[in-house]
């Protein structure tokens, strides 16, 4: 909406320009934008050497990797580490509890940096609005280990913060059914913050003026919230949401770790934890490969639905 | 999308093919004759490296061993994510002449060592001209040997270990200090305050932990807040802090061994302690006092640290670690041991298990890369004397140990008072930053004829002898040193994790939620061999064990 | 009726309501930091027997004092401020030139070369084979390692291209095109004004990843020129390697164990501190989009 607002007007000459480039031939078209294909050049070079050229490495997901033997001269095994995979006695529950955390994580801490962000940016004192995006944005450095070892502490039976203001004695790491709340609130408070950087700087776009004349009409805050800013974030929201969509099935490893107890597996064991014990700690590349390819699978799935959906409803694409 | 997705992957495994390298060339293949080239005096070795020290080109221990060699080592040390590190380089074909301190499990040794990466080391470690030292200790303990012979016949690695038994203080049968993992203790104080005797059954500990918690023993002996007393606490299944002591009563510890709960019996047999009636009961009867309030309720998900503050605080009444001086810090001395207890009906059986003191051979192995294996082994020849494996293991003698030798001819460590005053650092960071990690193998009888064992070593291998052994009944344990065939290896790499996983989630939840139904029990038990492949966990343990016996 | 202007609530108290609810998020974002901070100063046997909410307990430096003491911590520091410099640069230049371009409804090719990139979001070919290259286009040892293996930040490239997609007005550069600004042209004097803010985004986001890394610098960099996190790291590797040495000798584990609790809260305040204090100097431009673009139009 901002774009029909914007100060200065398409020129006659300009929309004139615009038909006629219809017109030219795709070798023209080249010729036309060789600046912009010579700005590319750089970018797609570093990919090509460090990004495509080491992708052979993902042949030994279907090799007995041997590093005696290389990538290439490895036994070929076919699906053989799938087929361990799937076989594992936990698979269904790791599946489970993966795209659980991630699904439940998705629908709280997407929407709230959002919904946080709208509210600084109305915010009219620019000190205070200063002071609250800094130290919103300082748990982001919170190493996993530290974040895990105070999770420990507040929630701990004896003497833990949490129990004391609830007067129980309950050891919420061992409730499976704490598990999810405790790895999602504990994300949402370590990034919202920095979560909403993003789209504070989108909300800076927005024409002052625009405020101005809502306030001439009577506009609340929240009308102005509702008819311009968030029309303003909807495209970024949208394609954020696409990507967290797309890793679905990446749950960071270390977290889950570190808060995992026998007793709360029924909920924290993920395919993440899995992978660190039996292929990293054990250097078994070829499984942890193929457990990579797999979750790679399912979250390109689930990114192209998620893609295809958002470029329905609105003009966002992700591709 | 997704078109343009599948077409981009073909596109890519066409140029994975294209830009395949080869790193696929197999080194010589390695003979029964030791290469005899002796060109090569300048060696590159990875190693590990204690985070404290500070490196190890000016060490004089090595500088001295290298002249006499007749060799240069150029030292590239590591003191974080080695194995990660090491594998990498390995696996890019970047070899140094040699490997040292990884650790590598037997499982990676075989890999690495029957691929060619690393060199067979049988010609030169029984070859009394390269390796003097080492062939005499092997000819002389032919137990070390078969330990580290891998199933094809081949050694990829130099031996090493610490074998601080009770061998070592002269005992005629040599058990590690690790027989007994986990010693338990009690307040004495706050018993004798209650008029309470040292408890000797199940029955009277639990009367003893009620009256800890009823009287609030931590608030009225040592002033702690108010209802702070934890009765007993334990970390679940931990090392040295687990509660696995206490089901001795039924009839079993089950210490995590080579395989968690894996038990050879009297008779030789092997068997999952985790599907024995005793266990079922032992986890049933202490659901009880967990229920009760008598076991911290803290014992499934607190870390060492928190434990160790809560020990230190005096809090905590029941208690186990690997001593008590260090658990109960400033109340030590209300502390005594509690011994193994009795069960209902007068059971006591407390196992003992051999895991801390395994020969291994991850310390040190040679890549194809190295030229004249034989001008490195010389080298490491002289890591096998008592003298220069205690300067490598502590410190050089004159920093770490004095010049002159005690009366019975050994040699004495500095204290730590005197380190401090001397060098400015506690015995420990002395220890830590002149200590070389590799293949150092000492023998239970250097501690008798070359230098005193620890203060705190020997006085738990004293306790162990002259207390916890009196509860031992039989000293059977399954050998740690059993060597595996490669399809031995891959069996217990399949089966095991999941397996040692599941048992120990099941346990802490009958522990927590109470013991299984009948129904429940015999579940678990057929699920552990459909699923979790237990037959076949114990078949490979009991096949390795056979063989091990026979060769005997 | 309900729409009139006098019933619309006031921005006095649409303020009140704001401002509260900020504050509310304020402090509950703030404790747990004031939290690590006490931590860093109080014995850790307090901090885990709940002593330490409020105020510190047992109080002490050591934590501190042991960070300190190590000599490298000074040219950490300075690895680290020269690596994330460079590393921001190098990452935002990255991302403009492949965003722009892409932005470009009207470029042949356009969704072809979009997919090129975003295929290497979710295929790469492991840690060992981008290593081979690594060293094999000579790069071992150097800083550059740091930098251009990682390539072309992918998902911030989409959301950058996205946004000179939405939120830069077409017509401003059909209008520069038009005067007879080259492409190149308009780029540098219409997009990138226009783009402040989330120029801005992109470089504290680079500027985070590239200060936090210690992973690339171990692996690459050999034990040359180490940064601060890898620093820090070390110090606390030290510290729990003391512990086990303890153990076994002059049993000093626990009250070791004690200084590597006390490390770990110290080392991550002296490696936010200098992040928290460059913040608020990037996060000025977010506020400056519009006007930026103002002045142009």
């Amino acid at each position: 909406m901002k774009k029909s607002e914007t100060p200065v007007r398409i020129s006659a000459a300009g929309s004139a320009a615009l038909s006629q480039r219809s017109g030219k031939t795709l070798g023209q078209r080249f010729l036309d934008n060789w600046q912009l294909y010579a700005l590319l050049l750089i970018p797609v070079v570093l990919t090509v050497v460090y990004k495509y050229i080491p992708m052979y490495g993902i042949q030994i997901a279907f090799r007995d990797f041997d590093p005696n033997l290389g990538f290439t001269a490895s036994r070929w095994v076919g699906f053989d580490w799938f087929t361990r995979f799937f076989k594992a006695p936990t698979f269904w529950r790791m599946m489970k509890n993966t795209v659980l955390i991630s699904f439940y994580g998705l629908l709280w801490s997407f929407p709230i940096p959002i919904i946080l962000s709208l509210i600084i940016n109305q915010v009219r004192f620019h000190k205070f609005k200063r002071v609250v995006q800094t130290v919103l944005y300082a748990p982001h450095f919170i190493s996993v280990m530290v974040i895990c070892g105070m999770i420990k502490i507040f929630l701990s039976p004896t003497g833990g913060l949490l129990n004391l203001l609830l007067g129980t004695q309950i050891d919420f790491l061992t409730q499976s059914e704490a598990f999810r709340t405790i790895y999602i609130a504990s994300g949402i408070w370590q990034d919202a913050g920095w979560g909403c950087i993003i789209y504070l700087a989108t909300l800076a776009n927005v024409d002052p003026g625009l405020y101005e004349a809502a306030k001439m009409d009577g506009a609340s805050v929240f009308q102005r919230i509702l008819n311009i800013d968030i029309p303003e974030l909807l495209p970024m929201a949208i394609l954020n949401l696409i990507m967290a969509a797309g890793g679905i099935m990446n749950v960071g490893f270390e977290k889950v770790w570190l808060l995992q107890t026998d007793l709360n597996k029924a909920t924290s064991d993920v395919i993440a934890v899995y992978v660190y014990q039996q292929g990293i700690e054990q250097a078994k590349y070829s499984y942890s490969t193929a457990v990579g390819l797999f979750n790679t699978a399912i979250n390109i799935v689930l990114l192209i639905i998620v893609n295809k959906i958002a470029s329905k409803a609105s003009d966002v694409q992700f591709v | 999308m997704k078109k343009l997705l599948s077409l981009a992957l073909a596109a890519v495994m066409l140029l994975a093919l294209l830009t395949a390298c080869g790193g696929g060339n197999n080194g010589p293949a390695n003979s029964g004759e030791p290469n005899t080239n002796t060109d090569q005096t300048e060696f590159n070795i990875i190693s590990g490296i204690s985070a404290l020290s500070g490196g190890y080109d000016d060490n004089p221990v090595l500088n001295a061993m290298m002249e006499n060699a007749g060799i240069k080592i150029n030292w590239e040390t590591m003191s974080d994510s080695l194995g990660e590190q090491v594998n990498i380089r390995l696996t890019g074909g970047e070899l140094p002449d040699a490997v040292q301190a990884v650790g590598w499990s037997n499982y990676d040794l075989g890999r690495y060592g029957r691929g060619g990466t690393f060199i067979d080391l049988t010609p030169y470690v029984t070859d009394a001209s390269i390796m003097p030292n080492l062939s005499a200790i092997l000819e002389k303990y032919p137990q070390i040997k078969a330990a580290i012979t891998q199933d094809d016949g081949k050694i990829y690695g130099l031996p090493a270990a610490e074998m601080m038994g009770t061998g070592a203080t002269g005992a005629a049968d040599d058990y590690s200090i690790h027989s007994i993992q986990q010693f338990s203790m009690i307040n004495k104080a706050w018993l004798d305050d209650l008029g309470l005797a040292v408890p000797e059954t199940v029955e009277e500990l639990r009367t003893a932990l009620q009256a800890f918690k009823d009287n609030d023993m931590a608030h009225k002996m040592y002033g702690a807040d108010a209802g702070s007393t934890i009765p007993m606490s334990f970390g679940f299944d931990q090392w040295c802090w687990g509660q696995n002591i206490f089901y001795a009563p039924f009839g079993l510890t089950n210490w995590s061994d080579v395989c968690a709960d894996l038990r050879l019996t009297k008779d030789k047999e092997v068997v999952f302690d985790c599907v024995s009636d005793g266990y079922r009961e032992a986890i049933t009867y202490y659901h009880d006092w967990y229920a009760d309030g008598l076991i911290d309720i803290e014992v499934f998900s607190q870390d060492d640290k928190q434990y160790l503050a809560k020990c230190a605080q005096g809090y905590v009444g029941v208690a186990t670690w690997w001593e008590i001086n260090e658990l109960m810090a400033d109340h030590a001395a209300d502390y005594v041991y509690l011994p193994p207890l009795k069960g209902p009906d007068g059971t006591c059986t407390v196992t003992i298990k051999s895991a801390g003191s395994a020969v291994n051979s991850g310390m040190l192995s040679i890549t194809k890369a190295c030229e004249s294996p034989a001008n490195l082994l010389k080298f490491y020849d002289q890591w096998y004397t008592g003298e220069n494996v205690m300067q490598l293991q502590y410190g050089p003698i004159g920093v770490y140990f004095h010049e002159e030798k005690d009366a019975q001819g050994m040699y004495v460590s500095i204290t730590d008072e005197e380190a401090r005053e001397k060098f400015g650092k506690s015995a420990g960071e002395l220890k830590a930053a002149s200590e070389v990690q590799g293949p150092k193998l000492i023998l239970s009888e250097y501690y008798t004829n070359v230098f005193h064992m620890e203060e705190r070593a020997l006085q738990r291998l004293d306790d162990l002898q002259n207390f916890w052994f009196k509860y031992v009944d039989d000293f059977t344990f399954y050998p740690v040193d059993c060597v595996f065939t490669q399809s031995e290896l891959d069996d217990l790499d399949l089966y095991r994790p999941d397996f040692e996983n599941h048992v120990k989630e099941q346990e802490a939840l009958w522990f927590r939620d109470g013991g299984p139904s009948d129904a429940e029990w015999e579940a678990y038990k057929q699920d552990l061999i459909d699923t979790y492949g237990m037959n076949q966990i114990l078949e490979v343990y009991k096949n390795a064990y056979d063989r091990y016996a026979a060769a005997e | 009726m309900r729409k009139s202007k006098s019933t619309g609530m006031s921005d006095k108290a649409s303020d009140i309501i704001l401002v509260t609810i900020c504050t509310v998020v304020l402090l509950i974002v703030a404790y747990p930091l004031y939290y690590v901070l006490i931590a860093s100063f109080s014995d850790p046997y307090d901090v885990y027997a709940g002593k330490t909410f409020l105020l510190p307990s047992g109080f002490t430096f050591d934590g501190y004092k042991a960070v300190f003491a190590d000599p490298k911590i000074v040219s950490g520091f300075l690895n680290s401020v020269k690596y994330t410099v460079i590393g921001t640069i190098f990452s935002v230049v990255m991302l403009y030139i492949t965003a722009y371009p892409l932005a470009q409804k009207d470029l042949p090719g356009r969704k072809w070369i979009s997919l090129f990139f975003v295929f290497t979001m979710y295929f790469g070919g492991g840690l060992v084979p981008t290593y081979l290259v690594v060293r094999d286009t000579g790069l071992m040892g150097s800083m550059w390692a740091l930098f251009l293996p990682g390539g072309v930040g992918v998902g911030n490239m989409i959301i950058v291209r996205n946004y000179f997609q939405n939120s830069i007005p077409h017509d401003l550069v059909e209008a520069s095109e038009i005067d007879g600004c080259s492409k190149f042209r308009t780029f540098l004097s219409v997009v990138i004004p226009l783009s402040m803010p989330i120029l801005a985004v992109q470089a504290v986001f680079a500027m985070v990843a590239y200060w936090n890394d210690w992973f690339t610098a171990m692996i690459y960099l050999g034990g040359k020129g180490e940064p601060l996190p890898l620093v820090l790291r070390g110090i606390l590797m030290k510290s729990s390697a003391a512990s086990e040495q303890a153990s076994m000798i002059s049993g000093g584990y626990a009250e070791l164990n004690k200084q590597t609790e006390l490390i770990k809260f110290c080392s991550m305040i002296v490696a936010a501190v200098p992040m928290l204090i460059a913040y608020p100097y990037v996060q000025k431009y977010f506020e400056k989009g519009f006007m930026a673009g103002a002045v142009k139009g």
